[in-house]
């Protein structure tokens, strides 16, 4: 890591600048980009200018100006805020520009004559990637108001809470007669707003636990406030001064708080995860009459015709109506090397084209491609993704019904004694044993391991993932995008010291292809050609062969005869093979060492949907058993075998993984997944490769010694407490040190022992 | 006239005055996004010319 030159934060090694925004601001000359701006190519974003396009995507309109919600992918740091809301002035008809980073979005306020292209293409010259939003897409929309809230009931909690001390304290200080009257009644009135409005949330948990006849935190806090509340009012109207209010409204207050901090991060996540695979507002040609026209997919309908251009993603079902074109598959299907599909053939929506123009016809509207159907479909099921049992859930509920039966066959022994000393610390019992770590170490522990997580490159969707991982016995992997890049490198050239008239030859043979073995070779070569060859009437004959004439001589590039995976590639001269190129799925650099570490503890498995024989070829590499390594899979070939294997871990990225993903007691989505993937997945990466696995394993490890030490502490607290109350030693000024003393404990052994 | 008959309705007005004022700045959206303010304080106009010249 190196350091910005402009803004001192963190850049990759060997740039000058963190981001594009620091490279212009540091240059001063943002006039001037400003001016080359206007003169930019806007075809790419020319769908957007239609009006039924802008009416889509529109969030609100006055009478001159309209607002757009933009998410932006690439901010960086103070400067890509500068620059972004500097916006009205490199555009006078933007009005202005808000930038909310914490959910990388962009709020803007435009002119109504004002082109969205234009717009969208100064921001990409920025060097941001932008995408429209459209309105109730916005994560941070519902997060503001949910957020706003849970903010006011904690304010109101706080405030009842800290004034509720400022009059109980002269109490405890021994102050009498009139004024301790008044100081008493003062917090009585002060408890009640806490009652009454911020422990809502509370109530509706306590009211899902009674319809589902289970015993929750939220329960036995309910029944804590509600017992401090009864038992301080009756001792109150009989005269006497021991009462709860104080200890209850501040512990109701922690535990929101605590509560409020779990929202946050997982707000955090779910805000990382909004990103839409980005074919949705792209711009596609589509045919009017004999002319092409921009329009983006949601708008296309079955029947349309469009003109796909090289590297574009189809966004819908649709049939070919070229004779020949070439696809990359490898999210779809696994596959590494692209395929050829004839006139006529089905096309899915998420294929990425690598020939040249090619025209198809829709079939389906754009939410009703198979993988917008998929993508529905998983949505739904992860709501209703069967409810695993936390270890701590059902610890507590023990530990609450102990306290219970121990409250009430206390009360049934000691109320033939004297009844109402049996009442007093029946409630007393149930006021300082209820609440403790179960409501308020639970949430903080899992705070703090979902903010390590995060720190090493997880999003962490669902939450039980940290106490599944304990169970977890099989490791399943996908191959392409996950243990490798999904790229090809070359690894073998022969002769070895190729002349660089051939490499100059390949390199311009290949120059304008996108066939991965193009991308191989300049990868291999990345210095370029270097002898400026004139090769002259390069012709590549879709996925197979590639033509070019230098000096008479016919050059072809073609796959070698012994080769039948397409790994091999001979360069002929005339006709008589010259070089032999061989090449490889490349292996994240850190997949070799994680593997072998993970293999010790797991069974491990790979499930491509590439062919068999570079599956083995793999696995042979990774010294895994060439039976645990299954090529050729369909999607529902993936979902059975993880359905046949209990306590497994899948990672994956491609739309064929999803189901599989879904159904393992742990998905892992790897970096740069499809959105289908990472919904249907409980853990996303935000880094490359393996390594962030290892780390999952350890943080989780962690998370479940603390959450044991915190509960043994809960029980010792408990117990103590407990009997403190049974033996009528607990008055309300022992409980106002007891209580935030046990929470004091709990949080510092929540936040020891992680790094 | 003792003197915290006067002290106690000044602390309620002071404490829910507070109250009032943050449950005002909540339903402003003052607190909806809290990153960008402290980014967007660490560069001012002053910077930019000085790198200019």
């Amino acid at each position: 890591m190196s350091s910005c030159l402009y803004c001192q934060s963190q850049s990759p090694l060997g740039t000058t600048f963190c981001c594009r925004a620091c490279e212009i601001l540091y240059d001063g000359q943002f006039q001037i980009f400003a001016k080359k701006a206007q003169t930019l190519k806007k075809e790419k974003w020319a769908a957007l200018d239609t009006p039924e396009a802008r009416h889509l995507y529109r969030i609100a309109s006055s009478a001159k100006t309209e607002n757009f919600r933009l998410y932006v992918e690439g901010l960086q740091c103070a400067s890509c805020i500068h620059l972004l809301e500097k916006l009205p002035e490199f555009e006078p008809q933007v009005h202005s520009a808000q930038v909310l980073f914490g959910s990388s979005e962009l709020l803007i306020d435009i002119e109504k004559d004002l082109p969205l292209s234009n717009l969208l293409t100064l921001i990409e010259e920025m060097g941001y990637s932008a995408h429209l939003l459209k309105k109730g897409e916005s994560a941070q929309e519902s997060w503001q108001n949910d957020s706003r809230r849970w903010l006011k009931e904690i304010a109101v909690a706080g405030a009842c809470a800290g004034n509720i001390m400022m009059f109980i304290v002269p109490v405890y200080a021994g102050v009498s007669g009139s004024y301790k009257t008044v100081f008493l009644w003062l917090s009585f009135t002060l408890f009640l707003p806490i009652l009454i409005y911020s422990a809502q949330s509370i109530y509706q948990g306590a009211w899902r636990a009674l319809k589902t006849r289970t015993l929750n935190t939220d329960l036995a806090l309910t029944i804590a406030l509600w017992g401090g509340f009864i038992l301080s009012t009756f001792n109150l109207l009989n005269g006497s001064d021991i009462v709860y209010y104080d200890s209850t409204a501040s512990f109701l207050f922690l535990i929101l708080v605590s509560r409020y901090f779990v929202k946050k991060v997982q707000r955090r996540t779910l805000l990382h995860l909004q990103k839409q695979d980005s074919w949705e507002d792209a711009s596609y040609l589509k045919k009017v009459g004999t002319d092409w026209a921009a329009q983006i997919a949601p708008l296309l309908l079955p029947g349309d015709e469009i003109k796909l251009l090289k590297n574009q993603v189809l966004p819908c079902d649709a049939e070919a109506l070229s004779s020949q074109s070439e696809w990359d598959t490898s999210l779809m299907t696994g596959e590494v090397l692209p395929r050829l599909y004839p006139h006529d053939m089905k096309l899915h929506a998420g294929l990425k084209l690598l020939s040249a123009e090619t025209y198809v016809r829709i079939l389906k509207p754009y939410d009703q491609s198979e993988i917008q159907q998929m993508l529905q479909m998983v949505s739904r099921q992860s709501l209703n993704k069967s409810q695993f049992i936390r270890k701590m859930d059902l610890w507590s509920q023990r530990l609450l019904m102990t306290v219970f039966v121990v409250g009430i066959l206390f009360f049934a022994f000691y109320s033939s004694i004297n009844l109402e000393a049996a009442l007093q610390r029946t409630l007393a019992l149930w006021i300082v044993a209820c609440p403790c770590s179960l409501a308020f170490a639970a949430p903080l522990t899992l705070y703090r391991a979902l903010l390590e997580a995060r720190r090493r490159g997880l999003l962490i969707k669902n939450h039980d993932v940290f106490e599944k991982a304990s169970n977890i016995k099989n490791l399943i992997f996908d191959k392409t995008g996950t243990l490798t890049t999904g790229q090809l490198s070359l690894i073998k050239s022969e002769p070895s010291d190729l002349h660089q008239k051939y490499k100059d030859i390949v390199l311009e043979l290949e120059k304008t292809s996108e066939h991965p073995i193009a991308f191989a070779f300049r990868r291999a070569w990345p210095e370029g050609p270097q002898l400026h060859l004139p090769v002259s009437d390069v012709y590549e004959n879709v996925g197979e062969k590639v033509y070019g004439l230098l000096d008479g001589k016919m050059y072809i590039l073609c796959r070698a005869p012994e080769s039948s995976d397409m790994l091999m590639i001979d360069l002929l001269e005339n006709g008589k093979k010259v070089a032999r190129f061989s090449f490889k799925d490349e292996l994240f650099v850190d997949t070799q060492k994680t593997l072998q570490t993970l293999q010790k503890k797991f069974t491990t498995f790979i499930l491509s949907g590439d062919s068999l024989s570079r599956v083995q070829l793999l696995a042979k590499e990774l010294s895994l058993p060439t039976e645990k390594a299954l090529g050729e899979q369909t999607p529902l070939q993936k979902w059975n075998f993880v359905k046949d294997h209990k306590s497994t871990l899948m990672m994956g990225d491609g739309a064929n993984d999803a189901a599989a993903l879904q159904e393992a007691t742990i998905g892992v989505a790897s970096h740069g997944s499809l959105e289908v993937s990472f919904r249907a997945a409980d853990i996303y990466l935000l880094k490359k490769g393996l390594n962030p696995l290892l780390q999952f394993f350890s943080i989780s490890r962690r998370y479940q010694i603390i959450l044991k030490r915190n509960f043994i502490l809960a029980i010792t607290y408990n117990s103590i407490a407990g009997a403190c109350a049974l033996l009528g030693w607990i008055n309300p000024l022992v409980a106002a040190l007891l209580m935030p003393l046990s929470s004091l404990i709990l949080l510092l052994s929540t936040m020891e022992g992680w790094s | 006239m003792n003197i915290i008959i006067l002290m106690i309705p000044m602390a309620l007005i002071l404490g829910f005055g507070f109250l009032a004022a943050f449950f005002f700045a909540a339903s402003q959206d003052q607190f909806a996004d809290l990153d960008t303010p402290a980014h967007r304080i660490l560069i001012d106009e002053t910077e930019e010319r000085k790198t200019k010249t």
